[in-house]
């Protein structure tokens, strides 16, 4: 299983993986992303619906109750995406595919669904700074 | 989705090693990007930034614009700048 190193920063704190997106092209978009624990599924701004090559899910078109802030919903699509994890260390995942909701945010979120939950996830904050995604992809 | 002399698609395994870098530096510049530009798209080349826009295209075309003409083919990385929200989630007390 590669171990992807993730991007850690501070102020403010977060993990970031460099995600490449197959395109309709052939090629790869990519993206900087948040690994979030939080989240059920991984996100993804909806202006790359037409950028990305992608399948619709069951639900299509639908809302999201109860997202983020409490009593807050949004629109979103939902589809498969054929995603890539990368990083400057040269480790990559082969292609697998991912299901996202596409929503008007301008964050990307990584989340469980067809990532973490195939994965290990190692931060260290207190000493060393770093991070790892160690995915069966 | 390319422009002429801008590239945001690759192929697989040639990530172009501009990219690690880029979007390092846009982290580290956050806060001066986000005053200057404000919340918007943005395209950057090795830490320059070449196009602004309030979408992603309109970014693109704006950079499209701004190269100079010896320059060739480009592979910048897109952000969207956005002010952060201190935490995702938030859920208050039941009422």
């Amino acid at each position: 299983m590669p171990r992807i190193h993730l991007r850690v920063y501070v102020e403010p704190e977060q993990a970031e993986v460099l995600c490449n997106v197959l395109r309709s092209d052939g090629t790869y978009e990519r993206l900087a992303a948040v690994v979030d624990t939080g989240a059920a599924v991984s996100l993804m701004p909806n202006d790359l619906l037409n950028k990305v090559a992608h399948r619709l899910g069951k639900r299509g078109s639908f809302i999201v109750e109860q997202a983020g802030i409490a009593n807050q919903s949004f629109q979103a699509v939902e589809g498969y995406v054929m995603l890539m994890l990368e990083d400057e260390y040269g480790q990559r995942t082969s292609p697998f595919e991912v299901l996202v909701w596409f929503a008007d945010t301008k964050v990307a979120l990584i989340g469980f669904a067809d990532v973490l939950d195939r994965a290990i996830l190692h931060i260290d904050m207190l000493d060393q700074r770093l991070g790892w995604l160690q995915i069966d992809a | 989705m390319d422009t002429p002399r801008i590239r945001m698609g690759h192929a697989y395994g040639e990530t172009p090693p501009n990219v690690f870098s880029d979007f390092d530096w846009i982290r580290h510049h956050e806060k001066e990007l986000l005053e200057k530009y404000g919340e918007c798209s943005i395209i950057v080349y090795k830490e320059q930034v070449l196009g602004v826009g309030t979408t992603y295209d309109e970014a693109l075309e704006d950079a499209e614009r701004n190269l100079p003409p010896d320059v060739g083919v480009v592979t910048p990385v897109h952000e969207r700048l956005h002010h952060r929200q201190p935490f995702f989630r938030v859920y208050p007390t039941a009422r």
